[in-house]
């Protein structure tokens, strides 16, 4: 059974990112990531006006706590890159691997992120202490629900590759939700150095 | 149609060992502000288009995706990448 469903999955995996269709998935993520985009310009125009004020309070930001966010995000990146190239050679059990190391480690990224809230806001910094802080707790609070989205997809697949044949519609998904796991990696890249790196530390 | 193969673990791991490399060395960058001096953001910015651009065409492994799907992904980091270093050099030149 397992060796028919490994047959399957490497002959019909055709991934879906060279198809000639519009996969779903890269529509929400593109439009998404427009989204993200408009918020950027939003926070650079807000900064203009009140420059001092963003760089003293991105100042107070923690740098080391960005960079070990960025790298739990890229490592857990390139764990679902090989559940990818598991998933279309067929290997079930080395998907549901990297899938589980990929949610392990993309675990830390929530971890850190709340112990970074509970700091600030320890320190009564919140969305109303000023236009940066609103600014903060938005992007990174809309990023960290695509964070959670991205996990519940990785916990998912790994349910799924574990209880169905992975064939070629599996492979897909798979691939549409490491695409997905990406995208939060990618909108990381640059929310960390705009709200972190920008002005003088 | 492409003729592009997955990329194997092997090239998965170099492109992750570059991000891992080009986060510290932007990250030590911005807290040494002296050594970029006023430019540090643009540097910072620049290293950030080039890690989301790895991750675009190697993770998300768009350098085998059609033409259209490239060139959307593509200029959403270039005008990303553009829009926040035009508006931080704007600002600095008292916009």
């Amino acid at each position: 059974m397992n060796d028919v469903a490994q047959a399957q999955g490497s002959e019909s995996a055709a991934p879906i990112i060279r198809s000639g269709q519009v996969p779903g998935v890269l529509v929400f993520i593109i439009a998404d990531m427009i989204v993200f985009c408009m918020l950027f310009v939003g926070f650079m125009t807000e900064r203009m006006g009140q420059t001092a004020l963003f760089d003293q309070s991105a100042a107070t930001l923690d740098v080391r706590m960005g960079v070990f966010n960025t790298l739990i995000l890229v490592t857990s990146g390139l764990c679902v890159v090989l559940a990818v190239h598991a998933a279309h050679a067929g290997r079930r059990e080395a998907t549901r691997r990297w899938l589980l190391v990929s949610f392990l480690i993309g675990a830390g990224f929530g971890v850190t992120k709340l112990l970074e809230y509970s700091a600030k806001i320890e320190l009564g910094i919140t969305m109303h202490t000023n236009d940066f802080y609103m600014f903060y707790y938005a992007l990174t609070g809309a990023h960290f629900l695509h964070f959670i989205g991205g996990m519940i997809a990785l916990a998912v697949l790994w349910f799924m590759v574990g209880r169905e044949p992975l064939d070629g519609r599996l492979a897909g998904l798979v691939e549409s939700g490491a695409l997905y796991w990406h995208m939060v990696d990618l909108l990381w890249i640059f929310i960390f150095p705009m709200l972190y790196l920008l002005g003088p530390r | 149609m492409t003729t592009h193969a997955h990329l194997s673990p092997r090239a998965a791991v170099l492109v992750w060992a570059f991000l891992v490399s080009a986060t510290l060395g932007s990250a030590w960058l911005a807290e040494h502000h002296a050594f970029a001096g006023s430019l540090t953001a643009v540097f910072v910015m620049l290293v950030a288009f080039c890690k989301g651009f790895a991750i675009m065409r190697y993770f998300m492994e768009l350098r085998g995706a059609p033409l259209n799907w490239r060139l959307a992904f593509g200029i959403w980091g270039v005008a990303a990448t553009a829009l926040i270093i035009g508006l931080w050099v704007w600002t600095a030149r008292g916009g």
